[in-house]
């Protein structure tokens, strides 16, 4: 084994390490958020308001941290914590992936301001952004219904008892003598900066994918088929387990450095169910009953509506999305109402009363 | 020229007699007529035929010949026996559940035959218009010849139609470009290559022409500019490829032969336009 390759395989168990050390924090933390959270009213008593608080939940601390995945993680260690009801931290998942395709336009914009064409920039934010909240929202819907009912109630897993042991024994300690130094609440936010750094030790434990190799270099001349874009953004990003980092690496895999529109759409589609996988694996660790079911119900939901909507309705669904991309990009006027629009609705959400 | 005329009991068969006789006008046509026992056999033939040889038009009398099986099966099966130039079929107007059983009848034949195929919907009196789709593909010119030869016939103007519908990921110049047309064929991309090529067979062949670009999804573009610039004939070349190129890539011929509303020319080879048999 090369030495490139031992440093990767090194970073890639402390990155799992670092995680699993962040999840336990955030978990014995979690509590000490309860008051924060009724102050933000998570909890109504209605459970369609409580979801909606914690999709804007969600949705917001995706933006302040930049990134989904650890905020979907937190979501798990709150429901472990009791803070969260099952609903509600399906809810929260569900707004940290809106929140995080927002980072894309984020990046896009940036570039705008920093003088780069805006169509060139922003658009790839903008159809990211269109994409996920098409699919996630309808996704949410046939998820509460699931969970509800208990349809997949049957299909849940754990870490096993050997393992809780071990990490008990490495982590007990370490998460004791947090708790005995700071307040719930300041525990909370270790972990989450601890979460952070353990995504960050991730990326650079991640594969690089070789574009000479993949067959998929000339991605920028040809239009693929759509189901074949979705596999290829469902394997690209179960690598990189980032949407935003699976579609730079389009830019390696056309080699110029650009991507056919009609290539776009399947791959964010195929990114947003593979993005889960850290999150499943977070479910195995915070010992919750529900928590695998939880993730395991997103993706589905999420999983079906894109296939649906890439088998039956695809072209009449690909040419809305257009339409919508132009209207948004139209002028400056436009484009700054729909970036409003992203700021109000998760803080209307996140402040709606009966 | 051989010539596959497939025709049945629906009305859109007279648009498939149609273009033959307007091809006939104008190159040396040997037609076959066929259709299926299902769909009316010889009787219908027959009718077919007075149709096509009305108003004294003149070209060598049509072989018929009537097989068993679906309309896509005896075509597909008569295309590999008879070596023809050319096939003109018209669509089978299916819906819904047929749709979706049964497919496109246009579509399963183009996939099906290594002919050169002429999807019958409307027939002009003569073609004034003909849209030319190039890509960065070798095979546009031959895609481009085509469109050339049938113009010079008919005294028709050509209009070469690139989509753009790249978008950069990374921040590049394209996007100003490609609303600059000179500076976008200054480019040493293949697509830039060909299309320069195609004025200059076009020019070669002394038909009126022009270069047009457009942004957006190639096969709405395409039907756009069918209708905006009302052309009387698309000219598109079928050249996905076989094995993992067909498995992987998006057949666009496939969908605008479904979706264009006016007569669509789908290349395979160039038919052999002098030769009448």
């Amino acid at each position: 084994m090369s030495r490139a390759r031992l440093i990767k395989l090194a970073m890639a168990v402390l990155g799992i390490a670092v995680f699993i050390l962040a999840l336990q924090l955030l978990k014995e933390g979690a509590g000490g958020l309860v008051p924060v959270m009724r102050t933000l009213s998570i909890e109504s008593g209605d459970r369609l308001i409580d979801m909606a608080h914690a999709l804007g939940f969600g949705w917001l601390m995706a933006y302040l941290v930049l990134s989904g995945s650890p905020v979907a993680a937190v979501a798990l260690t709150l429901l472990s914590g009791g803070v969260l009801s099952d609903v509600q931290t399906f809810a929260m998942i569900t707004g940290s992936r809106l929140g995080a395709s927002f980072i894309v336009l984020f990046v896009g914009f940036i570039y705008h301001l920093r003088g780069q064409p805006r169509i060139a920039s922003v658009s790839i934010g903008v159809l990211a952004l269109l994409v996920t909240a098409t699919i996630y929202l309808p996704a949410m819907a046939l998820g509460y219904g699931v969970l509800m009912q208990g349809s997949l109630d049957a299909l849940h897993f754990s870490s096993p008892g050997a393992i809780n042991s071990v990490l008990e024994t490495v982590y007990d300690p370490i998460v004791s003598w947090a708790v005995a130094l700071l307040p719930r609440w300041a525990v909370f936010l270790a972990g989450l900066g601890i979460l952070l750094l353990a995504f960050n030790i991730f990326d650079r434990a991640l594969p690089e994918i070789d574009p000479e190799r993949t067959g998929f270099e000339r991605i920028a001349d040809m239009v693929y088929r759509p189901l074949v874009m979705f596999i290829l953004g469902l394997a690209v990003t179960t690598l990189t387990l980032s949407v935003s980092v699976s579609l730079t690496m389009l830019v390696p895999l056309s080699t110029k450095g650009y991507v056919r529109r009609e290539n776009l759409i399947p791959y964010i589609m195929g990114a947003n169910i593979s993005t889960f996988v850290d999150t499943l694996f977070a479910s195995l660790l915070v010992n919750h009953p529900r928590a695998f079911t939880i993730v395991l119900v997103e993706m589905l939901s999420v999983g079906v509506i894109s296939l649906v909507i890439l088998l039956l309705f695809y072209a009449g669904y690909q040419r809305r999305m257009e339409d919508a991309l132009e209207l948004i990009l139209r002028n400056n006027r436009t484009l700054a109402v729909f970036l409003g629009a992203l700021l109000l609705i998760p803080l209307v959400l996140l402040l709606v009363r009966l | 020229m051989r010539v596959l005329v497939f025709v049945d009991e629906l009305p859109t068969a007279g648009q498939a007699l149609g273009l033959a006789r307007l091809l006939a006008q104008r190159f040396p046509v040997e037609p076959t007529l066929l259709t299926t026992e299902e769909a009316g056999g010889m009787a219908l033939l027959e009718q077919a035929s007075s149709q096509l040889y009305a108003d004294g038009v003149t070209f060598p009398a049509a072989r018929h010949l009537v097989r068993r099986g679906s309309s896509e099966e005896v075509i597909t099966a008569e295309s590999w026996e008879g070596k023809y130039d050319l096939i003109i079929v018209a669509p089978a107007g299916r819906r819904g559940l047929a749709r979706l059983l049964y497919g496109s009848r246009v579509a399963n034949v183009v996939r099906a035959v290594a002919t050169s195929v002429l999807i019958a919907r409307q027939t002009p009196e003569v073609l004034r218009r003909i849209l030319v789709g190039v890509t960065g593909s070798e095979h546009s010119a031959v895609d481009v010849r085509v469109a050339a030869r049938l113009a010079q016939a008919f005294g028709a103007e050509v209009t070469v139609l690139h989509v753009v519908s790249q978008v950069p990921l990374i921040f590049t110049g394209l996007a100003e470009m490609r609303h600059d047309l000179e500076r976008f064929l200054e480019m040493d991309a293949p697509v830039a290559q060909q299309l320069k090529r195609a004025r200059e067979v076009l020019d070669a062949y002394g038909i009126p022409n022009r270069i047009e670009l457009r942004e957006g999804l190639v096969r709405d573009e395409i039907v756009d500019e069918v209708v905006e610039g009302r052309h009387d004939l698309l000219v598109v070349g079928a050249h996905v490829g076989e094995g993992m190129a067909a498995l992987l890539l998006d057949d666009i011929a496939d969908h605008l032969v479904r979706q264009c509303p006016v007569s669509t020319f789908v290349v395979r080879t160039e038919p052999n336009w002098t030769d009448s048999g």
